[in-house]
């Protein structure tokens, strides 16, 4: 079950004709999709476009199966790529979507041959463009995928009635050129909060039966010789004609007038808003986006319109681009255009823009000013400041020493963060190890408090990122891998690879259950019973299956001394081939969810419920923290010391505390101080444990009474 | 051309997880909707889910009369600088961060932000103290908001049992940034239609403390000295002592001198606070003779008195068996989960006594034969040490401890008393040596102890560090710069634990050889403990 419940959105999606709709980006896109009569959808969860999953998870009963969607999570973004050849024969509109750039990455071989071969039905990609600020990949552009295998890119001006408009635009621009579509929205766009006038959604009048029933086949389709060679041909001489034809009759890119003709901005359809609003702060667009300076907006970045480029640049001394992300392909492709055209107009773009970083209001606004600075007499011309800052005063400069940075960490009581527990130990014991990492909640790990693991090369690739260090040593690698990147590819790249290559590598399969990372989706091996997937599929049968010898399954991973027994054996067990530890323990996240509810439910019907949660006796404790180095846990935290004699902070426990048990466990492991202690609150108590309960307390107050009158003839705690 | 001055609403909220900064910006939107206005929000989560921060952005836009339905304003995504209305933090240091970014701008910014932590790992992993100066926020916001309102919101809420959240709407509300009445403020938590009323109960809260509009509080001040100890029983002997320190002692160092007396009794008894205030009151004679440099005297015996109370007041077996029993104790923890002691709970206490700790606890020469003699040591070891849960509300788990807790008077006997006697009287020997040669080194040796801290394996690291820095500053003694150097080797030992910056730092000056390697790394527990009392015992 996804971290997030869409039930009540979905039903925003059976608006019909002229109704308003108010929601998030995601949702605006799904409900596109249902007004362009798409027969199949699917897709791989990650930011920015987890909750697209989500929402046509949630949609799935609600409207998907009524209109005979057929929905699936994908085991990857290849599968989902691979599964648009559906549109290759048929008229069949299909849309995915996942991560970009990495999910595209793993999906470019499908995409690749997709382009090649061509499409008969609509096959739009939803890319969810992970750039500039709360990315958590490498910083690269969708745009060179799109280059070079042919596929249109969309880059829609961020606002819901664009977006939609788009959506459905891709269908047909897909089909009238028989190639797949790339719509890109940026994370902001994905979560943005608007309204746009819906329409009646559509059925496909062509059916997946109707293609079961009617099989077709054109050889001349298929990426094989001599058709890829007639395919490269088609691409240039055929569908990018087409393409242009309809963006052009179509009006995809739009034109805004500005009463500035010597000058015009070019920009890519996405970077609209930011451009508008650099332009009101100085003084040259209003509220409402009526800019003195003429603008041409590529709600197409992918490919460029020439005769309308031309036509924008013509008579204008100076045209500004302004084209997020690295390399300028577009900049460098119009200076090709001018030049070919004989178009004298001059084009800035990365000369006053910087070369990298995402392109924020301030970066747009001091990229503008260089431009009309340098290519007009008049405007700006003694703006040296950028209106609106003022002078930073140099408190704000003292702040870069106080403020801490705060990178991601497991959340409180995380059923993964016992077994970096465990890997620190192992390596207080043995020395540092090489540890390879992968993408999922557990690269966490690679920050502080834990600080372990060197590489992460990429979803299910922990294992095979190892494969080099295939050699004999009384250290060998290990490398960590998730539920979801196993499942992912982890299983052949990672796991098989190494038992193929007789590696003898320690593979640690990290199992809460859910792909947690991305917002807890459930997959092959999820515990939970799910309606409309096949689960409880084990790890240990895949890896055994694949021929792994030595495997351990570990059910509850906040065992730490277990955990660090398992550890200790697989580093020293020899010739066996890969050695797999799969570590279980629910998602605690999901694990809450489900258990608050369960126990309020068990309170109110007066049953026996217990709470527990961990505490510290701030007398024992004398401010080490070696705890929480241990541990980095939300709810072990500090404060000040209530000793005065003492100036640093002593560790404390907040109310979030979920009582996982880990920091007893890490006490008993790494034989820590005695301070930590975990109570258990019984609600509903029985009458026979409620009797027992006094009896002991009646004998240790008697106890704790006589321990009293000691302090009491000092009088200890008298007046301080 | 610019947009008409209040028509446009920008406000950022950084919140973290849990904090409830989406039902914030909701709630924010639904009202401003409910009002026919424009309005946007957006945010960037990805794996800032997890424990990092959130920054929502929000843009409130007001129609104009006679604007068209089709005449709709373009609104940003994200926060420029210069140009945000109200910033709301729901922690204090995203407050820092939002100044930092440029946010907060002193023509236009409301900044309203709780005053609570929430502190990052790395403040919490230090192994001193790395918590971020609250102040240096709480000075560039109330110089770059154009108005500051800053409380607790995090303990307001806790008493309305709702979160932060309603406490920053509240307080948005109070502060009149945003021209929405009370009505719609309170109508817009109502259409979220969750926790409605322990919401709009800390959302009033938050509107009354704004409307005041509280300077943030003043921070308790820590390592501050706390006033000395006034004892109010009848026991001779004690008013004998506390007048032999009245009599023997300056008035700065009284107060200090009479809370040792009283760490003494508590941890043990009358003759041992006698034994701390003769320590000091021979440190403090040979302070008088020395050459303060002509800076205010005394200084030494400050610092001493409080690192050899802590010393002398160590943890063993006994001292934490007494503190778990204790009454206060249980109440405070009854306290701090909100129950009352009628209820039924049970309190599960984690230890893991080793045969150090257990052997520690016997007469010394008996500790000492135990922990040489194999067969008796795996004897005590088996029975005693080892990882143990143990409940303190169960007859057998509290009685077990409280015995161990009556053993204090004969704590003087046991083998830590011995250990640590040896290394007090080494360190005080080293001290006031070092005090006659150097006083401004002396000082610096006085505070060396607080580098032990912890149990067993980190006090014995702790150890490590102080028995290196102690032998440094012998080694050191006469040069000029020595102040310097021990002040630097302190700060390497509290970069990390496993002690190589210090080992590093000591090797600078040619001191490598005083870095002991730990006792440990796959060594069996004897083996430890043979090395632990060689080194008690140097």
């Amino acid at each position: 079950m996804a971290e997030r419940s869409f039930k009540s959105e979905v039903k925003k999606l059976h608006a019909g004709e002229g109704e308003l709709f108010h929601g998030e980006g995601i949702l605006a896109v799904t409900k596109a999709l249902l007004q362009s009569g798409v027969s199949y959808v699917g897709g791989y969860q990650g930011s920015p476009i987890s909750h697209l999953m989500d929402v046509l998870a949630d949609a799935r009963e609600e409207i998907l199966d009524d209109m005979g969607i057929h929905f699936e999570t994908s085991a990857s973004e290849a599968t989902a790529a691979a599964m648009l050849s559906a549109s290759v024969h048929y008229p069949l509109r299909g849309a995915v979507t996942w991560k970009s750039t990495v999910g595209t990455n793993v999906a470019s071989d499908a995409l690749a041959n997709l382009a090649s071969g061509g499409v008969t039905g609509g096959a739009v990609i939803i890319i969810g463009e992970d750039y500039g600020e709360g990315s958590s990949i490498m910083q690269e552009r969708t745009h060179a995928f799109a280059m070079k295998s042919h596929i249109w890119l969309l880059d829609p001006r961020p606002n819901l009635p664009s977006i939609v408009d788009m959506v459905e635009k891709s269908f047909e621009l897909s089909e009238a050129s028989n190639t797949p579509v790339m719509l890109q929205m940026r994370i902001r766009a994905c979560h943005v909060h608007g309204q746009f006038v819906a329409k009646d959604n559509r059925k496909a009048e062509f059916t997946l039966q109707d293609a079961l029933q009617n099989p077709k086949r054109d050889l001349s389709r298929v990426v094989l010789p001599p058709s890829t060679f007639v395919h490269e041909r088609e691409k240039i001489e055929a569908r990018l004609p087409a393409a242009i034809e309809f963006i052009k009759a179509q009006e995809l890119n739009e034109f805004f007038p500005g009463s500035r003709e010597d000058i015009g901005i070019i920009l890519q359809g996405g970077s609209y808003n930011t451009v508008i609003r650099a332009l009101e702060h100085l003084g040259l667009a209003d509220a409402y986006g009526q800019s003195q300076i003429p603008l041409y907006v590529m709600n197409v970045a992918f490919p460029l319109i020439d005769d309308e480029l031309l036509r924008f640049a013509q008579g204008k001394s100076a045209v500004l681009l302004v084209e997020e992300g690295n390399p300028e392909f577009i900049e460098h492709e119009l200076h090709t255009l001018f030049a070919r055209a004989g178009c004298k107009t001059l084009l800035q773009g990365k000369a006053v823009l910087p070369r990298v970083g995402e392109y924020t209001t301030d970066v747009v606004k001091a990229g503008l000013r260089n431009f009309l600075q340098a290519q007009t007499t008049d405007l700006l011309q003694h703006e040296t400041a950028l209106s609106f800052v003022p002078a930073r005063s140099l408190s704000v400069e003292t702040l870069t020493d106080v403020v801490p940075a705060r990178p991601a960490g497991f959340c409180t009581g995380c059923p993964e963060r016992p077994i970096f527990s465990a890997i620190k130990l192992l390596q207080k014991e043995r020395g540092d190890f090489h540890i390879s990492c992968d993408i999922g909640c557990h690269l966490f790990s690679i920050l502080p408090p834990f600080n372990l693991g060197a590489t992460t090369m990429g979803y299910g690739l922990g294992s095979a990122s190892a494969s080099a260090f295939n050699v004999s040593s009384d250290k060998p690698a290990i490398s960590i891998m998730g539920d979801g990147g196993f499942w992912h590819n982890g299983l052949t790249s990672g796991v098989g690879n190494a038992v193929f290559n007789k590696s003898d590598g320690v593979n640690l399969i990290i199992d809460n259950a859910y792909t947690a990372a991305t917002g807890g989706q459930d997959i092959l091996s999820s515990r939970a019973a799910n309606a409309n997937l096949a689960t409880n599929n084990p790890i240990s049968r895949a890896v055994e299956g694949v021929g792994v010898k030595w495997v351990r399954t570990l059910t509850r991973t906040y065992d730490v001394t277990a955990m660090l027994k398992t550890l200790r054996e697989a580093v020293s067990t020899k010739g066996q081939g890969p050695k797999v530890i799969v570590a279980q323990s629910e998602c605690m996240l999901n694990l809450q969810r489900r258990e608050k509810r369960n126990k309020r439910a068990d309170l109110k019907a007066g049953k026996r419920v217990t709470e527990a949660r961990f505490a510290i006796d701030e007398q024992t404790c004398t401010g080490d923290r070696a705890c929480i180095r241990l541990s980095g846990c939300p709810s072990l935290t500090v404060k000040e010391n209530p000793d005065p004699w003492r100036s640093d902070p002593v560790t404390r426990i907040d109310s979030s505390c979920v009582g996982c048990g880990l920091c007893g466990e890490n006490v008993h492991a790494d034989i820590l101080c005695p301070s930590f202690v975990r109570v258990e609150v019984v609600r509903n108590a029985g009458r026979w444990e409620t009797f027992r309960r006094r009896l002991s307390q009646s004998v240790i107050r008697r106890l704790q009474k006589r321990a009293q009158r000691r302090h009491e003839i000092y009088q200890l705690d008298g007046a301080a | 051309m610019k947009t008409l001055d209040k028509q446009r609403f920008n406000i950022a909220i950084t919140a973290m997880g849990g904090q409830g900064g989406g039902v914030l910006a909701d709630w924010i939107v639904g009202m401003a909707e409910a009002a026919n206005w424009h309005a946007q929000t957006t945010s960037v989560p990805g794996v800032a889910q997890r424990t990092g921060a959130t920054i929502y952005y929000l843009e409130l836009f007001r129609p104009q009369p006679g604007d068209a339905d089709t005449r709709r304003p373009v609104l940003s995504l994200s926060p420029a600088s210069g140009d945000v209305d109200l910033v709301v933090a729901a922690e204090l240091m995203e407050a820092g961060r939002a100044l930092q970014r440029g946010f907060v701008t002193p023509d236009r910014t409301t900044l309203i932000a709780s005053s609570h932590r929430a502190y990052a790992v790395a403040e919490k992993e230090s192994m001193g103290n790395a918590i971020a100066d609250s102040d240096s926020v709480h000075v560039t916001a109330a110089e770059m908001a154009q108005r500051y309102i800053c409380f607790d919101m995090a303990a307001l809420a806790e008493q309305c049992r709702s979160v932060v959240s309603a406490v920053l709407f509240g307080a948005i509300h109070g502060s009149g940034v945003l021209p929405f009445g009370r009505e719609e403020f309170e109508q817009a938590i109502r259409r979220g239609g969750v926790g409605v009323d322990a919401s709009l109960a800390a959302f009033a809260a938050g509107a009354t403390q704004a409307e005041a509009n509280r300077k943030p509080e003043n921070p308790v001040v820590p390592g501050a000295v706390a006033p000395g100890w006034h004892y109010g029983g009848q026991d001779g002997g004690i008013r004998q002592l506390l007048a032999d320190v009245e009599r023997d002692f300056a008035l700065v160092l009284q107060p200090l001198i009479q809370e040792g007396v009283r760490r003494m009794l508590d941890h043990s008894d009358l003759r041992y606070a006698r034994r701390y205030v003769q320590r000091m009151q021979r440190l403090v004679a040979l302070e008088a003779g020395a050459d303060a440099g002509g800076k205010e005297a005394g200084r030494c015996s400050t610092v001493a008195a409080r690192t050899l109370g802590l010393w002398m007041a160590y943890e063993d077996t006994i001292r934490v068996a007494d503190i778990k029993t204790r009454s206060q104790r249980f109440e405070r923890l009854y306290d701090e989960v909100g129950i009352d002691a009628d209820q039924v709970s049970h309190f599960t206490e984690f230890m893991h006594p080793r045969l150090e700790e257990i052997a520690e606890t016997l007469p010394a020469g008996v500790g000492r034969w135990v922990l040489r003699t194999g067969w008796a040591g795996r004897l005590l070891e088996v029975l005693f040490a080892g990882p143990k849960k143990l409940s303190t509300q169960s007859l057998c788990g509290f009685v077990s401890l409280y015995l161990v807790a009556q053993l204090r008077p004969l704590r003087r006997f046991s083998l830590r008393d011995a250990i640590e006697q040896t290394q007090i009287d080494a360190w005080l020997e080293q001290l006031e040596a070092t005090l006659v040669a150097d006083y401004d080194l002396g000082c610096e040796v006085a505070a060396l102890p607080e580098l032990i801290k912890g149990y067993s394996k980190t006090r014995e690291r702790g150890l490590r560090s102080f028995r290196a820095i102690s032998a440094a500053a012998r080694a050191l003694g006469g040069r000029s710069d020595a102040r310097e150097i021990l002040r630097s080797l302190k700060a390497a030992a509290l970069q990390s634990e496993e002690g190589s910056e210090l080992d590093a730092a000591l090797q600078r000056y040619q001191l490598g050889h005083l870095f002991e390697p730990l006792p440990g790394k796959q060594q069996d527990s004897a083996g430890c403990a043979s090395q632990y009392v060689d080194a008690a015992a140097r």
